[in-house]
């Protein structure tokens, strides 16, 4: 629209406007992406020689390559930038819906209550799989966090109080449920539940792999509905919007996406917490910026796994360790800036 | 331009009906009717408090009445869906919210919204519409900056910016004109002088009644959730109404140029 910063991208009858900046943006973050997957697949003992690559993505590789590509590193990549894009996509949406950069779900305990979930469902009842379990407890979660604060997602200091009390009861659900059960798979759980990409495999890639190819385009066409929230619930409506309604389906699709992620990759912190922030930060656009997150969230969990896997005294660390160490220091931050902007 | 064509069948206007209004155990108004004049200009006027903004929030769908209905079209709004009436009603509440790094042009965007599907989110059309919504209210010269650099009352015709753009024949003000100099309040109530003009019809809360009566061709009193006298502006302010809804002791003098009713408030210092 206009001169200034958007175009409209045109397929046929449907019709978006884009912001420019965010295309150029998508564009680096997609560079960056390639590259962190070459260096992914090629570092290292194991890694794949660089001149193989090609053939070996088109299936023509033998042995180890074929062994690094399809069992090691391929599906763990795989994973780290899908999980990656749905945890970005979870943060947006939920950062939007509580009008908030602290309400994310990991902030709030969704993370925390998938894991409980995948604890409680892989132990105890095997035979469901365990993602199932991941949607049902990032749902609880929300809920409690919903109900204990009393007026719902709008106060963020009150929506982080009850996600932190929210969390803590996830944990202790795992802790029980781990500590009571058998030891070996229970010791398996352990690094899943920091956030762990040791031990996926293809079904994972394909679990969230199809868990992204259906948010990722409902979240698309619904970010414009969403963006119109921060006006405040009367404009919104003015202009068209049902606000309950856009915010229980924003909120429904980011816990499917924090639950689809954390069935993967475990309840990895602060992605989907710092990804919309930084895509936001960088365009400088108040729309809701789906596909910016997503990919945003891709790099930093991509990279992230990278560095557990190749960069000496952090070196085979779960991923899930890292992103909290990082993620914690820009929790700080935004907490010390919120409070003095007095939203706290 | 969509403009009004239903003058003539009052049963087609928008109207409210038998309503109860107000807020989780709090009852601002109850048992009201209201037919808003279709092709006028209205002007609500009331104290703080006594339930304006309330009407108006029921009129545009905001406010679900806790009994009665409001109708458009012969209708009952709830049972349309919401973009269907923000093609018809358009409404800027009291206290709308500035996104952070929103520009002014993005904003304004947004008054389109209604006309835009999942899958169509942009018509060839609205460009247009766009640019000549902010002419109209004097903001195209920072079409590019963002929202919250603007000062109070250039947000304030930023937003009216986005109403113009939806196009309705229903366009619902609430304080249009605080925040604003006198120069912009008086530019303002032009445009809506010149949005009824075009044949829109527009109800606007104003605060100040002498502003009211000059430039609204009609005027509704609220007191305490109801509404208590309505008519043209000559008709409707006296020294009694005056007294009694605004607890103002005021001599009512007429307008110079247009003869509308004025009031002067009476100097506690001279004994009348
Ligand atoms: N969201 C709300 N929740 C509860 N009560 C409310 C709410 N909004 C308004 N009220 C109450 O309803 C009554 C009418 O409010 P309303 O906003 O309609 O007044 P108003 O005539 O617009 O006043 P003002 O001139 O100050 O804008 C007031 O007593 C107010 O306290
Ligand atoms: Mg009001």
């Amino acid at each position: 629209m206009g001169r200034a910063v958007s175009t409209v991208i045109r397929v046929g009858r449907l019709a978006f406007p884009v912001h420019r900046p965010a295309v150029l943006f998508c564009l680096v973050t997609t560079a960056a992406l390639v590259l962190v997957s070459a260096l992914t697949l090629t570092l290292g003992e194991l890694g794949i020689p660089l001149a193989e690559i090609p053939s070996a993505l088109s299936g023509g590789a033998e042995g180890t390559s074929a062994f690094v590509l399809e069992r090691l590193r391929g599906p763990r990549l795989a994973t780290a930038i899908i999980a990656g894009a749905l945890l970005g996509i979870s943060g947006a949406l939920f950062q939007t819906v509580t009008g908030n950069p602290l309400g994310s779900p990991d902030v709030i305990g969704l993370g925390a209550g998938a894991g409980a979930g995948v604890a409680v469902i892989s132990l105890v009842f095997p035979l469901i799989p365990s993602s199932i379990g991941a949607v049902l407890g990032a749902g609880l979660a929300t809920v409690l966090v919903y109900v204990c604060t009393g007026r719902g997602f709008r106060s963020p200091a009150r929506t982080i109080i009850a996600g932190i009390a929210v969390a803590a009861l996830s944990y202790a659900i795992t802790q029980y449920v781990v500590s009571t059960h058998l030891r070996d798979a229970a010791s398996q759980l352990a690094a899943y539940l920091v956030g762990s990409l040791n031990a996926v495999n293809a079904q994972d890639v394909v679990v969230t792999g199809i868990a992204l190819g259906v948010i990722l385009p409902a979240a698309i066409a619904f970010s414009r509905d969403v963006s119109m929230l921060e006006m405040g619930d009367d404009t919104a409506s003015g202009v068209g919007i049902d606000p309950n309604r856009t915010r229980t389906i924003a909120v429904i699709l980011s816990v499917f996406a924090a639950g689809a992620s954390v069935a993967a990759a475990g309840p990895v912190s602060f992605v989907a917490l710092t990804a919309p922030q930084i895509a936001r930060r960088v365009i400088g656009t108040s729309h809701v910026s789906i596909v910016p997150a997503a990919l945003t969230g891709a790099l930093v969990l991509a990279v992230a796994d990278l560095a557990a896997q190749q960069v000496p005294f952090v070196e085979g660390l779960p991923v899930g360790v890292l992103t909290l160490g990082v993620g914690g220091i820009y929790l700080g931050y935004l907490l010390v800036r919120e409070h003095s902007k007095g939203r706290l | 331009m969509t403009t009004a064509t239903r003058f003539e069948n009052p049963a087609d206007g928008l109207r409210i009906q038998d309503a109860r209004l107000g807020y989780d155990g709090r009852i601002v108004s109850d048992g009201l009717n209201f037919s808003v004049r279709e092709g006028e200009f209205t002007a609500i006027i009331g104290p703080n408090g006594c339930g304006k903004s309330t009407l108006l929030k029921a009129l545009a769908r905001t406010l679900k009445p806790l009994a009665g209905k409001v109708i458009v079209d012969g209708v009952d709004v709830r049972t349309l869906r919401p973009k269907a009436v923000a093609r018809r009603i358009a409404a800027l509440p009291q206290h709308p919210v500035a996104p952070e790094s929103l520009r002014v042009r993005d904003l304004v965007a947004r008054g389109r919204h209604p006309y835009h599907s999942l899958l169509r989110q942009w018509h060839p059309g609205d460009a247009e519409i766009v640019d000549a919504a902010m002419a109209a209210t004097g903001v195209a010269d920072y079409a590019d900056r963002l929202l919250t650099e603007l000062s109070g009352g250039q947000r304030q015709r930023v937003w009216i910016a986005m109403v113009l753009a939806q196009q309705t024949d229903y366009v619902l003000l609430d304080e249009p004109t605080s925040f604003l100099d006198l120069a912009h309040q008086v530019e303002l109530l032009h445009l809506c002088q010149d949005m009824r003009a075009d044949g829109r019809t527009v109800v606007a809360v104003l605060h100040d009644i002498n502003q009211a009566a000059r430039y609204a061709s009609h005027l509704v009193v609220m007191h305490d959730g109801e509404i208590v006298r309505e008519g043209a502006p000559g008709d409707v302010l006296d020294a009694e109404v005056v007294a009694d809804v605004f607890g103002i002791d005021g001599i009512i003098e007429r307008d110079s140029q247009s003869g509308a009713p004025m009031i002067t408030v009476r100097d506690r210092r001279v004994p009348s």
